[in-house]
């Protein structure tokens, strides 16, 4: 991921190119990201890791198109990102991007299979969605648990809702916070072994941020953050 | 059905759902939304059926006018009132319609059989009071001059019966005893003699031959109080206006836009508790949204538009004021029965009017509640994404 702009992959889903991004906290200017270089192709697993305020978050943001550089560039399937409306933002991440958390963010209210369903469910195709959130329950181990809600789930089954959820929407960009932080390594562990099957058989690219070193040996390519600047790959 | 419909609109599965969630803070805000539709819907039926009650008074008078003089400054002592020969013009003019003298002297006494003062009592001369009102007991006499007939508050609050004797004085006139021939039917307040509150004495006890004002009735069966009204008018404003004839029904129009009007002020006081009820639904969903800041932000992460979640969050507040509606509309129909019941004698006795104002009420709580709910959606669905499930 810490290529050099030559070395990015041509089947690249997301490049970015001397990518600075700056926030503004009252008279302070902090410098999330120093100018880097990236590329994620598709189906490859990726792990950022770094410590606390070494910029992870924001990379993360931007990969997802939540958020927008304020120097470089950055491109989806070669198309500049800052040319996008917000409508085309929030629509672009919709068809490319599948996002998971590390509190999950399941509604409490709906049933698993209802929150797999949650990101399509305004497309008016409920029929469709309902097979394909079936399905992907299935797929990720919870085809007796289509019907509990959240309260009802242990927190690697929750996870594994959110992996589906993220799955929805056919993606070819996965993007992963800290997927394992509040599971035990056993857990942990099988949310890592479903994102290799996912990557193989659905070609979807894993983007993993993570404190974890644990996590980030998993991973196809390591990238380290410190301090807003990315140190070299594994 | 509420599957099938969830399926066609997911938007009110979320609602429906959310709600659920926080059933204290639901509760409190569907409960404003029905006070309010009560205050505004009871209120009303309330006034409506309080309307009809005192409009009932006028029952009986629709065919009836009253003629007042028009005395103008200067004119001598005896041209004042009419004369017999006004009554004449009056009665050639109204046709078949009745035209009753009254005498309606100033400075008047009576006293019952005790010597106790009726102190309420007004004393009216009139020819025959057969003619307007039934008794209630005793008998009016067809030839009458020698008996009093008493109206049934007088004769209630001072027990006098028939066959006392009450003496009747009019300063400057005379102050005779009389037999008491019939008590009256109660006639309510729209009776343009007031009969409830008087002594009736034949007019040829009074020495003076002018009349106060006159009183007509129009034939029940051909007669049109307005033309008459009419009629006297142009017989007798020749050259100038002498007398102002005004239908009782004319004064009951009034009464009842006047009862309109106020029943309107009181529904609008009622009204401001739509404040309330708004408040209190932009603080539940302030205080939901607040609470659900991440799952809406993941939902604006995974492609949700700004406006799904506008929709969503106001679909919520609407359904707030819709069950708030529901509930409120039986509840203000059913005060309206018991006052119906109460004022009316026919709990079913709703009027147009009444039920405009439930309509509104109802109306009016839905969409408060929707005013209310746009606020708190904007508010959320404009944060960031990013802002949102990072806390």
């Amino acid at each position: 991921m810490a290529r050099s702009v030559d070395r990015r992959p041509d089947d690249a889903v997301i490049e970015g190119h001397d990518v600075v991004k700056e926030y503004h906290t009252g008279e302070q200017t902090v410098r999330a990201l120093k100018g880097i270089d990236f590329g994620i192709a598709s189906g490859e697993s990726v792990a950022v890791v770094g410590p606390s305020g070494s910029g992870k978050s924001t990379l993360l943001n931007l990969l997802g198109l939540l958020d927008v550089p304020t120097d470089g560039s950055v491109t989806l399937y070669g198309e500049e990102t800052a040319t996008f409306s917000r409508a085309d933002r929030t629509r672009k991440r919709k068809d490319v991007i599948g996002f998971v958390f590390q509190s999950y963010f399941l509604i409490p209210t709906l049933t698993a299979r209802e929150n797999v369903e949650m990101p399509r469910l305004l497309d008016r195709t409920p029929e469709r969605t309902r097979e394909r959130a079936t399905e992907l329950l299935e797929r990720v181990g919870l085809g007796d648990r289509l019907d509990h809600y959240p309260d009802e789930l242990s927190g690697g089954q929750k996870q594994r809702v959110a992996v589906a959820r993220s799955l929805i929407n056919d993606p070819a960009l996965l993007l992963a916070d800290e997927p394992t932080g509040n599971l035990d390594r056993d857990t942990g562990d099988r949310i890592l072994d479903l994102f290799d099957e996912l990557r193989e058989t659905e070609d979807v690219a894993v983007v993993t941020v993570t404190h974890d070193d644990y996590v980030a040996t998993a991973a196809d390519r390591v990238v380290r953050l410190i301090d807003g600047t990315l140190r070299g790959g594994e | 059905m509420f599957d099938r419909l969830a399926a066609r609109f997911p938007v009110l599965l979320l609602a429906r759902r959310n709600l659920a969630r926080s059933r204290d803070l639901t509760t409190l805000a569907v409960l404003a939304v029905v006070i309010s539709v009560v205050a505004i819907g009871g209120i009303g039926l309330g006034g409506e059926a309080f309307k009809q009650d005192q409009a009932s008074a006028f029952e009986g008078f629709g065919s009836t006018a009253t003629v007042d003089p028009i005395d103008y400054e200067g004119e001598p002592p005896d041209e004042r009132g009419f004369g017999e020969s006004d009554i004449d013009r009056m009665r050639q003019a109204a046709g078949d319609a009745t035209v009753l003298p009254v005498v309606s002297p100033g400075g008047t006494t009576v006293r019952t059989a005790s010597g106790e003062l009726a102190l309420t009592a007004q004393v009216n001369g009139i020819e025959s009071p057969g003619a307007f009102y039934d008794a209630r007991a005793g008998s009016i006499p067809a030839n009458w001059r020698r008996s009093v007939v008493v109206g049934a508050r007088i004769a209630d609050t001072n027990g006098i019966a028939v066959g006392d004797r009450v003496t009747v004085s009019v300063a400057g006139d005379f102050e005779r005893a009389f037999a008491v021939a019939a008590i009256l039917e109660p006639q309510g307040f729209a009776d343009p003699l007031s009969a409830d509150q008087s002594v009736f004495v034949p007019l040829s006890k009074f020495s003076d031959p002018r009349y106060d004002s006159a009183v007509v009735r129009a034939s029940t069966t051909t007669g049109d109080i307005d033309a008459t009204a009419d009629a006297i008018e142009a017989a007798l404003n020749v050259r100038r206006q002498e007398v102002s004839v005004s239908p009782v029904q004319d004064q009951r129009e009034q009464f009842e836009q006047l009862f309109g009007t106020i029943n309107q002020f009181l529904a609008g006081i009622g009204a401001l508790s739509l404040l309330v009820a708004a408040v209190t639904i932009a603080n539940t969903q302030l205080m939901s949204a607040l609470e659900r800041e991440g799952e809406l932000g993941v939902m604006r992460a995974v492609g949700y538009p700004k406006l799904a979640v506008v929709r969503l969050l106001v679909a919520e507040s609407v359904a707030l004021g819709v069950v708030g509606a529901a509930v409120g509309i039986p509840v203000a129909l059913g005060i309206g029965l018991l006052v119906n019941a109460l004022l009316v004698g026919d709990p079913l006795a709703f009027t147009q009017t009444g039920l405009t104002y439930v309509a509104i009420g109802a109306l009016f709580g839905v969409l408060t509640a929707l005013l209310a709910g746009i606020y708190p959606a904007w508010r959320t669905a404009n944060k960031r994404p990013v802002e949102a499930f990072q806390g």
